[in-house]
């Protein structure tokens, strides 16, 4: 975490080392869960249950042969992938702009009702919410229309969003705001210029998590998105679970496959995350 | 200025989405465009999609599509749907939502339908009408039947000396202790013993109440119910499966288990961690299909008055809001007729296709037991919800099982919800 | 409060006071978009859900108008000895237990993995990617997975167990009344925590270096470092991670659902179950609909004092 000028460089590696191991440990361990349902999905049915432990069984690639041919599967993931991001788009720079009127007016009149508000929307539970959305959705013309769904995942997202980012530009300091301002910059080009670069991190997590919230979601995906060229992932996933037999490999596979895609995309993301902040914030 | 600038942008963006989306929803419609939705996983289906397929092929002026949506959330969704004027055309519904749906106006009356165009043989040809039956008319087809039987490894039976299917809840129980051996991790009689609502053990405590000549609700006299168990009745089917956990004749780890179709349960019999468990004909299926030993079905065993199970199925509804109710028809005709059930692996819910129906030798048990099988009708017509008597069913076994409450506690739970609600569908 | 960055802002209060002072509907503006899609989306259907809970109507009528019963749905809800039992699961196993060991967990594993060793050795975005990893799994998925785990024959944590000679016999977590909580609780945290751990990263690294570097230059040690610079500059985004956290883990449904339905008996009922149960199992949709204002009311209670708290404390208001 620091730069002991006092140690010498051995002693800074075994130091270095040490936190390395122990924190990739403790993240293996976290994804032990996950790495499981990968094993998993590489076994044929008779073999997912064995009674002693053991990591390897017969492998097979007839679960993922399965789910990529002749199945719908490939088209969820594309209509995931397609709303999600859409949603997520919107969300953040509606709730960027929102996050910075709340961050840096702190005297206008309605500002506390207003952010009371956004929070109350979360206390409502969806599953009575759904019954007059999906009538309003319908009465629009926009049930199996992506559209329906896009809007609602930018609704889902924005009350999170905006506490979150509220979170992060409290913690910028307004003389950057000052300086821009006097160099004559519009509220806008504030904001895209000069404050998302320097609250990047904090807006790629809240990119993250509005993504991870819109690839999850079932219920509206299910009540909006009802002819299957238009359905999402979990809703696809969802569907081998019935009431006279559950795919179980079937199920891990496609939770695989659902989540690798997720996962480079973020990876790639983060790496580009690295790079600007190494950029800005490690000048020692 | 800049601001306003921008949101001049992003109105734009947006409203070029919304116009690229409304391009895509529009589309010509000189044919008839129809669509069914089932609740079977893809899996599961291929039969029925060759049949719609077929159907297509041949139609070409009534086009089908097949929906896929979750059997749980089918009914909610479905409720959602037809007050907003939306919903699909045909919908396969379970046999127990035909009333709920029809007293709600959701579905169509068939009767008009029927009489223009009989279905199969006759309407009379077709099983459990009764429950798709509200003041006399009828709501729903029956379309597919089934029930549940026993299902077994026999060379596990033979191991233990057992020569023939025990005949009686009390011989399952003397065989299942003669079959369980810890050290093997095998048990004698598996079942699904988990607290959900919609979990399995409603269905196993109906059949046990019911060879004993109890039956959870009655009508003594036209519009008046009554409950026809007592406390002791409740407390005693309770104390005969619990026996089964605290005997150790099958595994705690069913606490847990809901669904008949719990890998737990289906891959059980393969692995030899269960020597008998009971099954639907399709889950009986996929368990063959997982057990390199040959399974075998037997009937369900009897109590002291008489050996039953219960009639269950699916049956086709019509959308109340449907624009082509004759094609519809026409469509769930084609739906129950033999030609459908050449590719489609389930019973038909008609007593003519039944009787030309050859069933593998390994279903004997649901041969068996499709006569002596009774619907669910008594509960329906009750004014307590079929749903809401499963879950309290379900619950309180298994807060016995997970010993939270004794079977006396337990019991008396069962019959104070019973009799509350029973005064509240008095009452109001 | 007496960090140099909070001086440094509380200072000269408003440097844009004299640009904010021109433009007083600026702020508006920028809220409104947000605002717009919000109340379109939330109050209908909220108000919709009030209504309904002075409404005795059947899931089959929703498109009708229900009988208007009053306070009925509430004093039987209210009644209710099982909403006491669902509403003390809700509070204490599901949502206190839980909140307080993300935010021990989280805070614990953002302050190890932002050491600046993961940087200097090009690993950040491993270490972020890994952390993703519970997170991505879709519930349905990581529920099932953990059922399996925790399988009293089949699941890997007791044949681990078994094989160490720790217990004789696995343990049916999930069947188990002593058991099933901590097991439900490992679920939900295991899947939730990286929100808490990415959150708090975010927010470290947003940290300017140089604050750390100033404390270093006056003799700081890097334990007062953590906790005399760090963790004060943590607070606002503590304050919203608990406020988010527990808002929706109170009404969380999936993960209790998933694993156990409520069970073993009615074990972990917790006010969304029985809410779920009320309206699609017994298909009384206004009962369901008072479950759900009854949650709605103890939540907003407990928003409206933590934003006080919490939220009013830092703008200095007081």
């Amino acid at each position: 975490m620091s730069v002991d000028v006092g140690t010498s460089p051995s002693a800074r590696f075994a130091k270095d080392l040490a936190v390395v191991v122990i924190g990739l440990a403790l993240l293996l361990l976290l994804a032990f869960p996950f790495l499981w349902v990968v094993i998993i999905s590489f076994r044929p049915d008779s073999e997912i249950f064995t009674r002693t432990f053991r990591l390897i069984t017969t492998i097979t690639t007839d679960n993922y042969a399965k789910l990529l041919s002749g199945s719908p599967f490939p088209t969820y993931l594309r209509n995931s992938f397609f709303v999600c991001i859409t949603a997520t788009f919107f969300a953040v720079v509606i709730a960027l702009v929102a996050a910075y009127g709340f961050s840096r007016y702190r005297r206008f009149r309605l500002r506390q009702v207003l952010l009371v508000l956004v929070i109350c929307t979360q206390l409502f539970p969806f599953v009575i919410l759904i019954t007059p959305l999906y009538a309003m959705f319908f009465s629009l013309g926009l049930v199996n229309n992506f559209l329906s769904l896009i809007v609602s995942y930018i609704a889902i997202n924005l009350p999170f969003a905006i506490y979150l980012l509220l979170g992060y530009l409290d913690t910028i300091p307004v003389e950057l705001d000052e300086a821009a301002r006097i160099d004559g910059a519009s509220t806008l080009q504030v904001i895209f210029r000069v404050i998302l670069p320097v609250a990047w991190p904090g807006v790629v997590t809240v990119a993250v998590y509005a993504f991870v919230a819109a690839w999850d979601e079932f219920l509206f995906a299910l009540t909006l998105m009802t002819s299957d060229e238009n359905k999402t992932v979990p809703v696809g996933l969802a569907s081998f679970f019935g009431e006279y037999t559950t795919q179980w490999n079937l199920v891990m596979t496609a939770s695989v496959i659902t989540t690798l895609p997720t996962l480079i995309l973020f990876m790639l993301l983060q790496k580009k995350l690295v790079s600007d902040l190494t950029a800005g914030s490690v000048k020692q | 200025m800049k601001l306003f600038r921008a949101w001049h942008g992003l109105a734009l963006a947006s409203t070029v989405i919304t116009t690229l989306a409304l391009a895509g929803a529009a589309s010509a419609q000189d044919k008839v465009q129809l669509t069914f939705r089932q609740f079977d996983p893809p899996t599961e289906i291929g039969g029925l999609v060759t049949a719609v397929d077929a159907w297509n092929a041949s139609h070409p002026n009534i086009q089908v599509k097949l929906e896929t949506m979750g059997g749980g959330d089918t009914l909610a969704q479905l409720a959602r749907e037809v007050p907003a004027g939306a919903g699909p055309d045909v919908q396969q519904m379970a046999f127990v939502w035909t009333r709920d749906l029809a007293r709600s106006k959701l579905v169509l009356d068939l009767d008009p339908l029927i009489a223009a165009d009989p279905p199969g043989a006759g309407i009379g040809d077709f099983l459990a009408t009764d429950l798709a039956t509200l003041d006399g008319k009828i709501y729903g087809l029956p379309w597919s039947a089934d029930t549940f039987s026993m299902a077994y490894r026999p060379d596990l039976l033979a191991a233990a000396g057992i020569k023939s299917f025990p005949d009686s809840w009390d011989d399952l129980a003397t065989a299942s202790k003669a079959l369980t051996d810890t050290a093997k991790g095998q048990y004698g009689f598996c079942f699904p013993a988990g607290s959900a609502p919609d979990g399995g053990m409603w269905i196993l405590a109906n059949y046990y109440l019911w060879s004993n000549g109890k039956t959870l609700l009655e009508e003594t006299s036209p519009g008046v119910w009554k409950l026809g168990v007592t406390a002791a009745d409740i407390a005693g089917a309770m104390t005969y499966f619990n026996a089964y956990f605290a005997n150790g004749l099958t595994p705690d780890s069913l606490i847990t288990v809901n669904s008949w179709g719990d890998p737990e349960l289906v891959g059980g019999l393969g692995r030899g961690d269960c020597a008998i468990t009971f099954f639907p004909p399709q889950t009986f299926r996929a368990a063959q299909g997982q057990s390199e030993q040959p399974l075998l079905t037997a009937p369900i065993p009897k109590g002291s008055v008489k050996r039953i199970s219960h009639l269950g199925g699916r049956a086709l509804g019509i959308n109340a809001n449907t624009k082509h109710p004759k094609e519809a028809w026409e469509f769930v005709r084609y739906l129950v007729g033999p030609e459908t059930f050449k590719t489609y692996n389930q019973y038909p819910a008609q007593k003519s296709l039944l009787a030309s129906l050859n069933f593998p030798a390994a279903e004997q048990g649901y041969v068996d037991m499709l006569p002596l099988a009774q619907t669910f009708e008594r509960y329906i017509s009750s004014p307590l919800q079929v749903s809401t008597m499963t879950a309290l069913i379900n619950r309180e076994f298994g807060a016995v099982y997970s010993g939270q409450r004794s079977p006396d506690e337990a019991a008396a739970n069962v019959i104070k919800e019973l009799e509350d609600g029973l005064k509240a569908a008095a009452k109001g | 409060m007496t960090t140099t960055l909070a001086t440094a802002r509380t200072a000269p209060r408003d440097p844009l006071a004299r640009y904010w002072s021109r433009n007083r509907l600026e702020p508006y503006a920028l809220v409104l978009p947000a605002m717009a899609i919000l109340a379109i989306f939330f109050a209908g259907p909220a108000l919709y859900n009030i209504a309904l809970s002075f409404q005795q109507l059947s899931l089959f009528d929703l498109g009708r108008e229900g009988k208007w019963v009053g306070f009925d749905n509430f004093v039987e809800v209210l009644t209710d000895p099982a909403t006491g039992h669902a509403l003390f699961n809700t509070a204490l196993p599901l949502t206190i237990v839980t909140v307080a060991v993300r935010l021990a967990l989280g805070l614990g594993l953002a302050l190890l993995l932002n050491a600046s060793v993961f940087r200097r050795w090009k690993l950040g975005w491993l270490v972020r990617s890994l952390v993703l990893i519970p997170w991505v799994t879709p519930p349905v998925v990581a529920v099932a997975a953990w059922k399996w785990l925790l399988d009293a024959r089949y699941g890997v944590v007791n044949q681990l167990l078994v094989g160490l000679g720790i217990i004789q016999q696995g343990i049916p977590f999930l069947a188990k009344t002593n058991t099933v909580w901590g097991a439900v609780e490992t679920m939900l945290i295991w899947r939730e925590l990286p929100f808490v751990v990415i959150t708090f990263l975010a927010a470290l690294q947003s940290i300017p270096s140089d604050l750390r570097e100033a404390a270093r230059m006056d003799g700081a040690s890097e334990l007062q470092i953590q906790t005399r610079v760090v963790l004060p500059l943590l607070r606002p985004v503590t304050a919203v991670i608990v406020m988010l956290t527990t808002i929706w883990t109170f009404n969380n449904f999936v993960y209790v659902w998933l694993a156990t339905r409520g069970g073993p008996g009615d074990y972990t009922q917790v006010l969304a179950t029985q809410m779920y149960t009320a309206s699609f199992v017994d298909y009384r949709m206004g009962s369901g609909a008072a479950i759900g204002v009854v949650m709605s009311v103890i939540m907003f209670a407990f928003a409206l004092i933590y934003f006080l708290v919490v939220f009013r404390e830092r703008d200095g208001v007081r």
